[in-house]
């Protein structure tokens, strides 16, 4: 974790470099090394696969006005050397996630990115993350989206490309690390848990011997007073919008301070930065974009503008309290940025990843047989319920539609939309109570039969088909009356 | 951004354009790292150099802040007795830094070819 040392004045961080076997970390090390023109350590190899890890120092860059030490890292990557790895990662600020870009290592790459995103995310400050994508020039490199998609779902983390055999891309995917560890530190400096003392380990040996005194029995202490959190077994360019008129949400050079939450809200920028942005503005001032990919929106209301940046952090810090406080009822994937508007102003930022949403669910409903489409129709149907107790309700937000609700990690509903600018203090959850569930049973139901009857005018033969399925669920689940409205609604058409 | 060999590779141009051409790197604002270096004169100590550069870009931005100017930065020229040093903003986040020898070089030529050969790796 990261520390100043007090002695030398200097502030010290780790860049852990992990992914499964054979990916590219140890050639990215030595390559990095080769280029910052310092020695690499390497503990003990076996048939040229790391058993420990490899390690480089470098001191460069200031923070605040005292040097930047990084202490760079490899893991090990076989699944067999599981618990040193996590020890090595539970010591990082950053972490550079070296994907292999085969299509046949894409579960390898999963598998070890979803542990390191465990336990990135068991830290009260989060560890940065920026995903390496390696081997781009081979002929059957898979797309950036394909690899993403094979490391589930890590859309709000930052990627780059790179061959590390050729040390490309190498040198840039470190320093943007160095960012995200800074960015961990300001946030662990502000918690006040920004610890002065001298780096726990001086060089890759005294590590070495460490590790191995750990595997003989021996306890050890990390990190005296700054342990690392919950140790386990182990221990595009700016958004483009063309117009230079128009504001723009900025990209990954945000300062710091400007972008919650403080680590992966830069990874969410620099990641939406990576597709063109189709921004348009409103007649009340607002402005609403979508990325070419479609796998990001913005928006930034009228009253999200300020003269001057102090203003404008003001507003950021109440919004990024708002959001921390309604987390649980949000969808993942968000940021908030003030950026300049280029008029003399700044305005914030609400960057949104979209989320597959209910509206998306019901698109599947009518490509399903029989009582599975029954079964997820009525799936959909309390989960919009749900929605409109936790969400609507409760007061978190206005209103709801299908294309708003999303389904969390936990099954719950959660809004997946903008949220509206100047909303007080998030009220607490509310389970709701029946009169409103009757209010908002109408409002259900008729956005339910619009998406169905959307969806069926391109594929009719499926109504009855679908009919049959939703008489097969409500028969099961004893909601009789609401088969009823939907069958009704679907044979009025 | 430009991977490292093309900066370097832009460098090098520079580096035959600009007599008395001492040091030239282009450097992560936030962080003060180097993203790629060129140097002629191994004594002259670039990394360092580059992060305490980052620090006066930084002091830059806020006095413009403070002063309540829309200006942007463009760059910074520095005057030693005997050496000049350019800084060049490129994009938002990162600048690049350019040590000549002020005898024998001349500053529109650093202008020039800093424009040329670095506007183009964000």
């Amino acid at each position: 974790m990261a520390r100043i040392d007090p002695d030398r004045a200097q502030i010290v961080i780790r860049l852990v470099y992990d992914g499964p076997a054979k990916a590219g970390k140890t050639t990215s090390l030595r390559r990095l090394a080769g280029s910052l023109g310092v020695d690499m350590f390497s503990a003990p190899e076996e048939d040229g696969r790391t058993l420990y890890f490899d390690w480089l120092d470098y001191v460069g860059g200031l923070y605040e006005g005292m040097p930047i030490r990084c202490q760079v890292l490899s893991a090990p990557g076989q699944q067999v050397l599981e618990s040193r790895r996590r020890l090595l990662l539970e010591s990082a600020d950053a972490v550079v996630f070296v994907a292999d870009s085969r299509p046949e290592r894409a579960g390898e790459n999963g598998r070890a990115y979803a542990a390191l995103h465990e336990i990135a995310e068991s830290h009260e400050v989060p560890i940065g993350i920026v995903i390496q994508a390696n081997k781009r020039d081979l002929p059957d490199a898979v797309s950036l989206d394909e690899l993403r998609d094979a490391l589930g779902g890590g859309f709000s983390v930052a990627m780059t490309e790179a061959v590390a055999d050729r040390g490309e891309g190498v040198r840039e995917t470190f320093v943007l690390g160095v960012r995200l560890a800074l960015d961990r530190v300001r946030a662990l400096r502000s918690d006040g848990t920004l610890v002065a003392l001298a780096p726990e380990f001086e060089n890759g040996a005294q590590l070495l011997a460490s590790m191995m005194t750990a595997e003989s029995g021996h306890a050890i202490e990390w990190s005296a007073g700054a342990s690392p959190a919950r140790t386990g077994e182990g221990a595009g360019a700016a958004l483009a919008n063309d117009a230079s008129s128009h504001p723009r949400p900025s990209d990954a050079s945000i300062p710091p301070g400007l972008v919650w939450p403080p680590v992966q809200g830069r990874a969410v920028v620099h990641e939406a930065a990576r597709d063109a942005i189709d921004l348009r503005g409103d007649e009340s001032g607002s402005w609403n974009g979508v990325s070419t990919s479609g796998r990001w929106t913005m928006h930034s209301s009228s009253g999200a503008a300020f003269h001057d940046v102090e203003h404008g952090r003001e507003a950021l810090i109440a919004w990024a309290r708002w959001h921390t406080a309604a987390s649980s009822r949000l969808s993942s994937g968000r940021a908030i940025v003030l950026a300049p508007s280029g008029e003399g102003e700044w305005r914030l930022w609400q960057i949104v990843h979209a989320s597959q949403t209910l509206r998306d669910h019901c698109r599947d409903v009518v490509h399903l047989a029989g009582p599975a489409a029954g079964e997820k129709l009525f799936d959909i149907f309390e989960l919009y319920s749900q929605a409109f107790e936790a969400l609507v309700s409760s007061g978190l937000v206005d209103d709801i539609a299908l294309d708003t609700v999303a389904i969390s990690e936990h099954g719950t509903p959660v809004y997946a939309g903008h949220c509206q600018w100047g909303a007080g203090a998030p009220p607490a959850r509310s389970d709701g109570d029946g009169d409103a569930s009757a209010k908002h049973r109408s409002i259900i139901e008729r956005d339910l039969l619009a998406a169905l009857r959307a969806d069926l005018a391109a594929t009719p033969e499926g109504l009855s088909d679908l009919l049959a399925g939703i008489e097969a669920a409500a028969e099961r689940r004893g909601q009789l009356h609401v088969a009823q409205s939907l069958r009704q609604g679907l044979l009025n058409n | 951004m430009a991977l490292e060999k093309e900066i370097v590779a832009a460098f090098e141009r520079i580096q035959s354009e600009v007599p008395g051409f001492i040091a030239a790197s282009l450097v992560d604002l936030d962080s003060g790292m180097t993203l790629a270096v060129k140097s002629a004169r191994p004594d002259f100590d670039l990394a360092a150099a580059s992060a305490f550069n980052s620090e006066i870009v930084k002091q830059k931005h806020k006095t413009i802040r403070a002063l309540g100017l829309s200006s942007i930065l463009e760059d910074i020229l520095l005057t030693l007795s005997d050496q000049l040093h350019l800084i060049k903003m490129v994009g938002n986040s990162s600048f690049i830094y350019l040590a000549a020898d002020r005898a024998t070089t001349n500053l529109a030529i650093m202008r020039t070819s800093v424009l040329r050969h670095g506007s183009g790796l964000v």
